[in-house]
């Protein structure tokens, strides 16, 4: 029933109301001067302040702008330009130092090669002549010690015999005991 | 009772009357925002260009991007040549975009709904232009009735033809503006006096109507104010470099 009423409402508008009024306005001429006028006063006084103010302003700042950008790409472009000529002075530089250091190495190498056989030799000949002396020394130490081993052996055994048998043995007898055992020691180790 | 949607485009006067040699002068309602548009535009630039930076702020960005637009377009369209006539093209551009927008505010007026304004516009377009033609050609100018390679006798009837074009040209601009503002501010007034008329029920039917409607009248806004600165530079293409 609401639907109903407001479509009949709205058709009663569009018949009645509406269009009540016919004509366009825009075609009384009564203000026609006075709107050129005003239109002429504020096209041109807005005109002349964009042309005066604010294009100067704006277009300066514009062009302040694309100097400094161009000024700053050209900086760019030297600083490039700089940069590869350096980078090419450290490319030569590294590869000259590569060279010479590979070349200083491998003289190096030979030095240090010819030292350290040089080195070995005088070691080699050094431990030759300590080991002979000490074989020497070995040698002399063991026939020292042969030597003096029947004189030990008497001495030790004249403790043990004293101790067993509570007296002193002969000692003549027992330097000649132990002087032929250790004669026939003597014999059986170095024949 | 629906209101009739021409209602808005009356023009009434506003204050005391001003009488410039006995003509009437007063500040009526069509006046009072073409003052608020000048305004409006005055502001905008005066904040952008406040304190001018190399690195812009927010809306010295939006006065740089209406400078670089105008500038693209008289390049596009008239060339090189055309740079003086720079600031005057972006004076017409932002006052008929300005006459535009601001009508769109409910309660306001649509300056540019007015032919007696929009014709005012065109002719002085129309005369700078001639002006500006005969300045650059001299009477050389006159050659642009005359279109090269036409046969002799069909000249006189090609001659009146061109001449007829020239002069409509005022007409032809001025109704353009006209007509898209008067259309566009009367189907808005339509649509939203159905949406009173028919109430909470149906009334969004017509309101949804109306705000796509809206959307349209801001594009047709910039659109127009943007057709009407090109034909412009067209036309003062052709005073300055004569193409027939």
């Amino acid at each position: 029933m609401k639907k109903i009423l407001v479509v009949a409402l709205f058709l009663l508008s569009i018949s009645q109301g509406t269009y009540a009024k016919e004509g366009m306005p825009q075609l009384n001429p009564e203000f026609w001067i006075a709107q050129i006028f005003w239109l002429i006063i504020t096209f041109f006084l807005l005109f002349f302040l964009i042309q005066k103010f604010f294009t100067p302003k704006i277009l300066f700042t514009i062009e302040q702008r694309k100097n400094l950008i161009s000024n700053l790409i050209k900086d760019s472009e030297d600083y490039k330009n700089k940069i590869s000529v350096l980078e090419n002075e450290y490319n030569q530089i590294i590869t000259q130092a590569k060279k010479q250091a590979i070349d200083e190495s491998l003289l190096l190498k030979v030095e240090l090669n010819k030292r350290i056989n040089e080195k070995k030799k005088k070691l080699a000949d050094q431990l030759n002549i300590e080991t002979e002396k000490v074989e020497k020394e070995i040698d002399d130490f063991k026939k020292k010690t042969l030597d003096n081993l029947p004189e030990i052996a008497g001495n030790f055994s004249t403790e043990i015999i004293e101790k067993i048998i509570g007296a002193k043995p002969n000692a003549s007898n027992l330097k000649a005991i132990i002087s032929e055992i250790t004669d026939q020691e003597k014999k059986s180790r170095y024949v | 009772m629906a209101e009739n949607p021409m209602e808005q485009f009356e023009v009434f006067k506003i204050g005391p009357s001003l009488l410039l040699n006995g003509t009437n002068v007063s500040l009526t309602n069509s006046s009072l925002f073409m003052i608020i548009s000048v305004f409006l535009i005055i502001l905008f630039f005066a904040l952008g260009t406040r304190k001018l930076n190399i690195i812009p702020g927010k809306i010295q960005v939006l006065n740089e991007l209406v400078f670089d637009f105008i500038s693209k377009m008289i390049n596009d369209t008239a060339g090189l040549d055309a740079k003086p006539y720079f600031s005057f093209i972006l004076t017409l551009f932002l006052f008929i975009l300005s006459l535009n927008m601001v009508g769109l505010f409910p309660y306001s007026f649509t300056v540019t709904s007015q032919i007696i304004v929009t014709f005012a516009l065109a002719t002085i377009i129309f005369i700078g232009v001639t002006i500006v033609g005969f300045i650059k050609n001299g009477v050389g100018f006159l050659k642009i009735f005359v279109p090269s390679g036409i046969p002799v006798f069909l000249l006189p009837l090609i001659i009146v033809i061109e001449i007829i074009s020239y002069l409509s040209r005022p007409i032809s601009l001025s109704v353009r503006l006209f007509a898209n503002m008067l259309a566009g501010h009367t189907m808005l007034k339509v649509f939203g006096g159905f949406v009173v008329a028919l109430g909470i029920y149906v009334g969004w039917l017509p309101l949804s109507f109306s705000i796509a409607l809206i959307a349209l009248e801001i594009l047709v806004a910039f659109l127009q104010a943007y057709v009407f600165a090109v034909l412009s530079c067209i036309y003062l293409n052709d005073a300055l470099h004569m193409h027939h």
